[in-house]
């Protein structure tokens, strides 16, 4: 039996945290006053800006946490509080863009009401399947709690004080249109000023900042990347336990890989200064990661863990929508249960259909955006109806055929993006060397991908792990990449700021995790045990 | 995918197919080399021997690799240069972070001081724009649908100039997208203009500044292909008696 931790150690080490993070907080503080650079970004009121968005991170993650609180048997309390920041924010999105969508007056009063509704639903199924008493709070819970609460209010107050206020053109657009959303109560004022299809996930934490009275959302976006890094972590920690590794060891391996993505120069840089990326990355990788333990161990929570993030990363990229539905048709070849697969892409369907027709409806006529045109959104949707149908099919007729349609699947993905990159071949040969000058060195991946490829022989070599649901996601998201580089008008250029680096970032995490395990694996005592 | 990997018959117990891939990573570890020493050292002379040397690196982990295999002790050494291998990769990704490599510039708080380009970008465009008045093309100020990443950057930088310009207004009658005549005509002006550039490749996000430095005002107009133009009424008025 494991020796359980007294609740004061574990408190004392709780205080150091928060002591450290204010030590550091103040520190730096210090140093970007004596530089001037304080307010840049933020208004003119700094402390009544920051005391506000510190008020407003907890809100929300209070809001996450009443809706995972029914869930905590099933998700266990860490999970539930690493992710109640994520989910909080994110409902709070996807019920502003379900709002926006229904051609509803978008105010925080709308919000909060649809928020009620489903919190009262959630605890109402909760009470219904017998688990009232589930809902209320053990003694032993109130000091996690509280811990985590303080934990999470003190390292929002940190990233709020301290002024990492770096604007990027992505970050300056995405806060104006976010505040237009909140000011006006509509999308429509979205159409003089949108560019480029700016999806809703980066918009919207600045029409938080809007309800919430403070001018720019930089600690909310900083405290998502720090949650997410530490989910990451959590995750990673989960799945070399699993191995048969103890937990110091688990620990200590999840905490090097944590680092390995964590230190990165492009993640912290895409992380902090340009949003959408970081919650594009973050959602399609927590989608994947909760389905890949839903294949393994069949937890409903996990698949509407899943759902919820899936839905979510539609919203965070106009190309979002056909990603997903790229990766339901991967998920096909899995063997997630086919139903549960009818109903997830039936899921994303309804919204995605919902998210086109009310565009076009609320839109000026002869309106187009660069990807959101109506042939490319009826294709998407209409992409989402054949998954659905082959899936149906597949299941009724050809299911001992699996391995050959998988095959089928990739080849057709494969002469998809070959067959769209060589229609332009000036564009696809300026593509491929701007991500290739870019991946090597004017991108600021610096060592990044050579210590991908280093790990990646390895991992190839030494691997003993036995699936690869994950890994096939790799060759179809680069894929992937290339056909949307190749509908796309413009071509990829060099520097940080190119698109091919911002999606390169979307699967770093996915190359960390898989080469992570893989490598593991060879090493896990089960292996071991095997060999022997 | 839930197929289980398929086992060889060899005596490795690897299928071809990660001999494949690891074959492929292992040229793509080469290439990056050369790529990363030629740009780092800008010589082709040091990017060679980098990858000689990591030639030669990979021959003697291979020999170690079928020493250690015979003595049965392979596993155990994996173990440790993987684990040193990692540790060192954090360490030194956390040396880049902190080092003056990403401090190109003179500002000293911590997380800006890593976005150095769009800070140097600004800082030029506030002193060549500081006290002037702005007139702005409408396309500048509505985003026309042309070119969308263009509309995004000008927005971004406009927002951070604002402080320091006296004041924007907007023309009165659109000139529009400059045409490829008129990009042609001011780029042709070479002795006049400056250009303030994050990245030349392909004249993406460029700045071309037209003795601007003298004005009180300054005529904002895009082009094409990201770049930025900033000029004189003087030169304005050139450019519009041309012919569109």
């Amino acid at each position: 039996m494991t020796k359980k931790r007294p609740i004061l150690t574990g408190f004392l080490i709780w205080i150091a945290a928060i002591t450290a993070m204010t030590v550091f907080g103040l520190y730096m503080t210090s140093v970007a006053d004596k530089t001037e650079q304080i307010g840049t970004a933020v208004g003119e009121n700094f402390n009544a800006n920051a005391v506000k968005q510190t008020l407003s991170i907890v809100v929300l993650y209070l809001m996450g946490w009443v809706v995972l609180w029914p869930f905590r048997s099933r998700l266990g309390q860490t999970q539930v509080y690493l992710l109640s920041f994520l989910v909080g924010l994110l409902v709070f999105e996807l019920i502003s863009s379900l709002i926006i969508i229904l051609i509803v007056r978008y105010t925080y009063l709308a919000v909060m009401a649809v928020y009620l509704a489903v919190v009262v639903v959630l605890y109402w199924r909760a009470a219904h399947r017998g688990e009232a008493e589930a809902l209320w709070f053990k003694k032993s819970e109130g000091w996690m709690f509280v811990l985590w609460l303080t934990g999470t209010a003190a390292a929002a107050a940190m990233l709020s004080f301290v002024p990492m206020d770096v604007l990027s053109f992505d970050s300056v657009e995405y806060m104006g249109l976010g505040k237009m959303y909140a000011s006006q109560g509509f999308i429509r004022d979205y159409f003089i000023y949108q560019v480029s299809g700016h999806p809703f996930v980066p918009t919207l934490i600045n029409s938080i900042a809007a309800f919430f009275g403070f001018d720019y959302a930089y600690a909310i976006q900083n405290l998502f990347l720090v949650m997410c890094t530490l989910l990451f972590g959590y995750h990673i920690r989960d799945e070399i336990r699993r191995m048969g590794f103890d937990d110091r060891k688990a620990l200590g391996l999840s905490a090097l890989a944590t680092g390995l993505l964590g230190v990165n120069f492009f993640y912290l840089f895409l992380g902090i200064c340009l949003v959408p990326n970081l919650f594009a990355a973050y959602t399609l990788f927590f989608a994947a990661v909760y389905m890949y333990r839903y294949s393994r161990d069949e937890k409903p929570a996990d698949v509407a863990l899943s759902f919820f993030f899936m839905a979510a990363f539609c919203f965070s990229r106009v190309e979002g929508p056909l990603l997903a539905a790229v990766f339901m048709a991967y998920f096909a070849h899995t063997k997630i249960e086919n139903k549960h697969l009818l109903y997830y892409t039936g899921g994303l369907f309804i919204i995605v259909a919902l998210w086109y027709v009310s565009f076009y409806i609320q839109s000026p006529a002869g309106f187009n955006g660069q990807f959101l045109t109506v042939g490319r959104s009826m294709l998407v949707a209409a992409a989402y109806l054949i998954i659905g149908l082959y899936i149906f099919l597949k299941d009724k007729f050809f299911s001992q055929y699996n391995r050959i349609l998988f095959g089928l699947f990739m080849g057709a993905l494969m002469l998809g993006a070959v067959g769209l990159s060589v229609m332009d071949m000036g564009k696809l040969i300026i593509n491929l060397k701007a991500m290739y000058q870019n991946i090597f060195y004017y991108g600021y991946w610096k060592v990044t991908w050579l210590a991908v490829a280093g790990f990646g022989i390895a991992a190839a070599l030494v691997s003993k792990k036995k699936e690869m649901f994950l890994e096939w996601l790799i060759p179809i998201f680069l894929l992937m990449m290339l056909i949307l580089f190749a509908i796309r008008s413009s071509t990829l250029h060099i520097y940080w700021s190119d698109s091919g680096n911002r999606m390169l970032m979307h699967i770093y995490p996915f190359c960390v995790f898989v080469l992570t395990l893989n490598i593991l694996s060879a090493f896990a005592p089960e292996n071991s045990k095997q060999g022997s | 995918m839930d197929n289980k990997r398929k086992k060889s018959n060899d005596k490795t117990g690897l299928t071809p197919a990660r001999w494949i891939l690891a074959g492929a990573l292992f040229l793509f570890l080469l290439a990056g080399t050369y790529t990363y020493v030629f740009y780092t050292l800008n010589s082709a002379k040091w990017a060679m021997l980098g990858v000689l040397a990591l030639l030669a690196v990979t021959a003697v982990i291979a020999a170690i690799v079928m020493i250690l295999k015979k003595k049965a002790k392979l596993n155990k050494a994996l173990k440790w240069v993987l684990l040193s291998a990692a540790l060192g990769a954090v360490l030194f990704n956390a040396y880049l972070l902190n080092s003056s490599y990403f401090v190109p510039h003179n500002t000293t708080t911590v997380f800006n001081r890593y976005f150095p380009v769009s800070l140097e970008t600004s800082v030029k465009l506030q002193e060549y724009l500081a006290g002037k008045t702005l007139i702005l093309d409408p396309t500048v100020t509505y985003f026309d649908r042309e070119d969308d990443q263009l509309s995004a950057i000008a927005h971004s930088y406009m927002a951070s100039v604002k402080s320091s310009v006296k004041s924007i207004q907007t023309l009165e009658e659109p000139y529009g997208f400059l045409t490829d005549d008129d990009l042609a005509f001011l780029k042709a002006k070479t002795d006049e203009y400056e250009m303030v550039s994050w990245d030349y490749y392909r004249e993406i996000n460029a700045y071309f500044f037209y003795n601007v430095m003298d004005s009180d005002d300054v005529i904002v107009l895009w082009g094409r292909q990201m770049c930025m133009f900033f000029m004189t009424p003087e030169t304005f008025a050139e450019l519009k008696e041309r012919p569109r």
